[in-house]
């Protein structure tokens, strides 16, 4: 080798030393003075009241495959036994967004307008259904007279109770009503200590299992379900509208997951509620899982309002007007076709 | 028609179709477009129509605000929706206008809880004329909608349609182009292939003649044809020309053959005397090496003689020097004693002593003078010379401070030229001028307007020279005044020991130059001399 050749040699050398400190410098300049600071920013904490209801999947599968956290929420999950008791921790301030059924919102509408309703997610309709003992002598609706009945008070399944006594041409005055909530029903019905129990899945479902072929099954007929809502405190959503646009575009990307993968989404729910996943798959398949804001939870909530006042539960006043309680700007943000409810909208396409 | 021309059309012809084919489906695309879009508008405008009337429903049963309030919206939404539509909603537009109204009316009706049974007339007549106008505008609604299904379909018809014409256009045209191919191309390419099929390759013909039907200029084909009729022509009078050639070129051959036998014959007899003639020369040879020997004897006898002569000269170089120097010893002693003798009889001796003395006086000097010219001229043999470059005229104004004295005495004018420079020995040079100098001033006539020049002239290869106007001498002994002891002036007045120009002539040569003399009595003398002129 000629002395240039070792020159260029010992140039090149020099050069790619050089680059690497030039690089190495950077490197330690960029994170000292953290100018391109990798770390997401902080996530923002929501507290989320559920229940372990097959409505609930969604929010489950979220939860536990962390799609809160990639829409940079921190989301708490409340297991409460009914969406009554979820509803009301939101109004006391324990709770940032909770879902809970319509009748439980019909009945705070009638004293308070402090909160707003989201979106609503379909179910179908017989997932509320009533379960008698045998052994209590109950075969058909007319032993059900004179009997022990449990219900939650104040909840949909007093809703369609009612609804399926007046289908069955019975009044709740017939029967022996105690107020009680669906884990207390199961336990109570397994236990005997009452003859049947209006309730809701899994707990119907798990009392017709714990009771074998001592349970008697009612059908559901054609009575319409109340609607699932998620609803968060006023003050709160229209303060924090991008936290309810993110956690309501997780809960449409937890139910397109729950139909790609059907399978994962039961594991990841029975995680959460503790049902078996046998259990949850005989359900599961007839699950819609929609995300949308629709004329019909208006006429529910009518009718459940005037359902209120026929039967006294509330004191005589007019049907409350519904449209204030709903917020549907966050849900047509995230997907505007999900809002057919009749609304004013200023640039409406 | 040419089958170029022939694929120009069948090239440009379903060019303008696509062309065309394209402009209608753009055509046809905007139109499905523009109803596609006319009946999304207007089954929106069906659905939220079937929405007010839902709401109508009811709100004529709970008379909710919230009604109220999703009717005015729907309303207000139907109407935008209105406008976006085309000319045949406006009869619509009017109604669903008064729709408002009647609604508005029910709305303030309802409201008025004074008289129960009035509003209750009012709301019931207000319910039926809405329902009424909502139906009917409904069902118009849809009969448009319809209309607009019928254009889609219509269109769709006159799409099939038009692509069935299209379709027929390109059949009919490719079973035009494949008759005009299979009448105008294919025959003459058949009648081509067996005219081509017929020809002889060893005779260079066709046995069959073209078909006369198709003449040149019907098409490319005809020509074709043709130009391979005349080709196949001109390829016949080549082979007919080359086969003349081949056989020129055969006889050719056969006369070279000839020729060569000739000529190797000639080569021989040619051969036959070169071998005598070698033997001639190997001879002359001989003899001339037999000369040469004889010259080379010749050469060292030569040589001795030379060496012999040389040694002569030397001898006789030695000999005149010995003879000079030895004999000025003794004339040195005579002339001091005769001067000393002059000095001491000149007041008292007889005049004819004194003469006498004079005499001895004068000739020892002359003998001296003579002695001092023979040691010069045995120099210039024996001397090395050192030569080197040498200013003429340089050396010119030294030798002329030198005869200034004598040059006024004797009133001779030196006129001395430019002199180009000259190679060899200074001393030498200097005596050879002045000897010439010499020479000249002694031949010089006193008060006669003498004058000497002293130049250079070009003429023979330049030359030196040094010209006097003095007396002359005849031409005749231009030769003899150069060789020693030689004097060819009988003026006895005019000194000299007839050695000066001898010095002369053997310094010029010794230097490899050349010296003469031109000279007429009366008319003066020119003597030149030729030396090397250094490179400039």
């Amino acid at each position: 080798m000629n002395y240039k050749n070792i020159l260029v040699n010992k140039i090149f050398i020099g050069l790619v030393l050089s680059l690497l400190v030039i690089i190495l410098f950077i490197v330690f300049f960029v994170q000292k003075q953290n100018i391109f600071n990798t770390e997401p920013l902080p996530l923002i904490k929501v507290r989320y009241g559920s229940v372990p209801a097959i409505m609930e999947a969604p929010a489950h599968v979220a939860f536990s495959k962390h799609l809160f956290r990639e829409q940079g929420l921190d989301v708490s999950l409340t297991l409460n036994p009914d969406g009554k008791t979820s509803f009301e921790q939101l109004l006391n301030g324990k709770l940032d967004i909770a879902a809970v059924m319509t009748t439980p919102v019909v009945y705070k509408s009638f004293e308070r307008n402090d909160f707003y309703i989201l979106g609503k997610i379909d179910h179908f309709q017989k997932n509320d259904r009533l379960v008698a003992r045998r052994d209590s002598g109950i075969n058909s609706v007319e032993d059900l007279k004179g009997k022990r009945v449990a219900v939650l008070l104040g909840s949909s399944g007093q809703f369609y109770m009612d609804s399926w006594l007046l289908y069955n041409g019975l009044n709740s005055e017939d029967m022996d009503i105690v107020d009680m909530n669906a884990p207390d029903s199961l336990e109570a019905i397994k236990e005997g200590r009452i003859d049947a129990m209006f309730s809701w899945f899994p707990f119907t479902a798990e009392a017709e299992l714990a009771l074998g072929e001592n349970a008697v099954r009612f059908p559901a007929n054609d009575i319409v379900p109340t609607s699932w809502v998620i609803v968060a405190g006023k003050k709160y959503a229209t303060e924090n509208e991008d936290i309810i646009e993110a956690f309501l575009r997780t809960i449409i990307t937890a139910e397109e997951f729950i139909k790609k993968e059907p399978e994962q989404a039961i594991h990841f729910h029975s995680e959460i509620n503790g049902v078996s996943e046998s259990l949850i798959k005989t359900i599961f398949n007839n699950m819609n899982f929609g995300l949308t804001l629709d004329q019909n939870l208006l006429l529910d909530m009518e009718e459940q309002a005037r359902w209120v006042i026929r039967n006294g539960y509330v004191e005589e006043a007019p049907i409350p007007n519904y449209l204030n309680f709903i917020f549907p700007d966050p849900l047509r943000a995230v997907d505007s076709g999900a809002v057919t409810i009749i609304t004013r909208v200023e640039d409406d396409n | 028609m040419t089958i170029k021309k022939h694929f120009s059309i069948s090239l440009i012809i379903p060019i303008l179709l696509v062309v065309v084919l394209i402009i209608i489906n753009i055509d046809n695309y905007y139109r499905d477009k523009q109803i596609t879009e006319s009946q999304i508008l207007i089954n929106k405008i069906i659905i939220e129509t079937s929405n007010i009337c839902s709401l109508t429903d009811e709100y004529i049963l709970y008379q909710y605000p919230r009604i109220a309030e999703q009717w005015l919206i729907l309303h207000h939404n139907i109407l935008s929706l209105f406008e976006q539509t085309s000319n045949d909603f406006i009869p619509l537009l009017d109604d669903f206008i008064d729709l408002g109204h009647s609604f508005t009316k029910l709305q303030s009706g309802i409201l008025k809880k004074d008289t129960a049974n009035t509003k209750s007339d009012l709301a019931m007549r207000l319910n039926t004329n809405i329902q009424l106008k909502e139906r009917k505008i409904l069902r118009e609604i849809k009969a448009i909608y319809l209309l607009e299904g019928i254009k889609k379909i219509k269109l769709q018809k006159n799409n099939l349609i038009m692509f069935s014409i299209y379709g027929g256009i390109v059949i009919i045209f490719s079973i035009i182009n494949a008759f005009i191919i299979r009448k105008k191309i294919i025959p003459p390419l058949e009648s081509l292939l067996y005219f081509v099929k017929s020809f002889d390759p060893d005779n260079f013909k066709f046995h069959k003649m073209r078909d006369s039907r198709y003449k040149s200029g019907q098409n490319e084909l005809s020509d074709l044809g043709m130009e391979f009729e005349q080709m196949t022509k001109r390829l016949s009078e080549s082979y007919r020309k080359l086969t003349e050639e081949i056989l020129n070129r055969k006889k050719l051959e056969l006369e070279l053959a000839n020729y060569r036998k000739n000529l190797e014959e000639l080569v021989e007899k040619r051969t036959l005397s070169l071998e005598e003639s070698n033997v001639k020369l190997a001879k002359s040879q001989q003899a001339t090496l037999y000369l040469l020997e004889d010259m080379k004897e010749a050469r060292a006898e030569l040589l001795n003689l030379n060496s012999s002569l040389e040694r002569s000269n030397k001898d006789l170089e030695a000999f005149s020097h010995t003879v000079s120097h030895d004999l000025r010893s003794p004339l040195r002693a005579v002339l001091g004693f005769s001067s000393k003798l002059q000095k001491h009889i000149a007041k008292s001796a007889d005049p004819e002593s004194i003469r006498l003395i004079n005499v001895i006086s004068e000739n020892t000097v002359k003998m001296q003078n003579l002695i001092t010219d023979l040691l010069a001229y045995s120099k210039v043999g024996s001397s090395n010379l050192s030569k080197s470059e040498i200013d003429m005229n340089q050396l010119m104004e030294t030798l002329y401070s030198d005869y200034e004295k004598v040059l006024k005495e004797k009133e001779i004018k030196l006129k001395i030229l430019s002199l180009p420079k000259a190679f060899g020995n200074y001393s030498m040079i200097k005596q050879v001028m002045i000897n010439l100098l010499d020479n000249a001033i002694k031949f010089s006539n006193k008060g006669n307007k003498a004058l000497i020049s002293i130049g250079y002239s070009e003429e023979n290869e330049g030359a030196y020279y040094i010209k006097d106007n003095g007396c002359g001498f005849d031409s005749k002994f231009s030769k003899d005044v150069f060789q020693i002891f030689k004097r060819v002036t009988s003026n006895s007045k005019i000194e000299g020991t007839g050695v000066g120009l001898a010095i002369v002539k053997r310094i010029v040569e010794s230097h490899g130059g050349l010296v003469w003399a031109n000279s007429k009595p009366g008319k003066g003398s020119s003597f030149f001399f030729t030396l090397k002129i250094p490179k400039k």
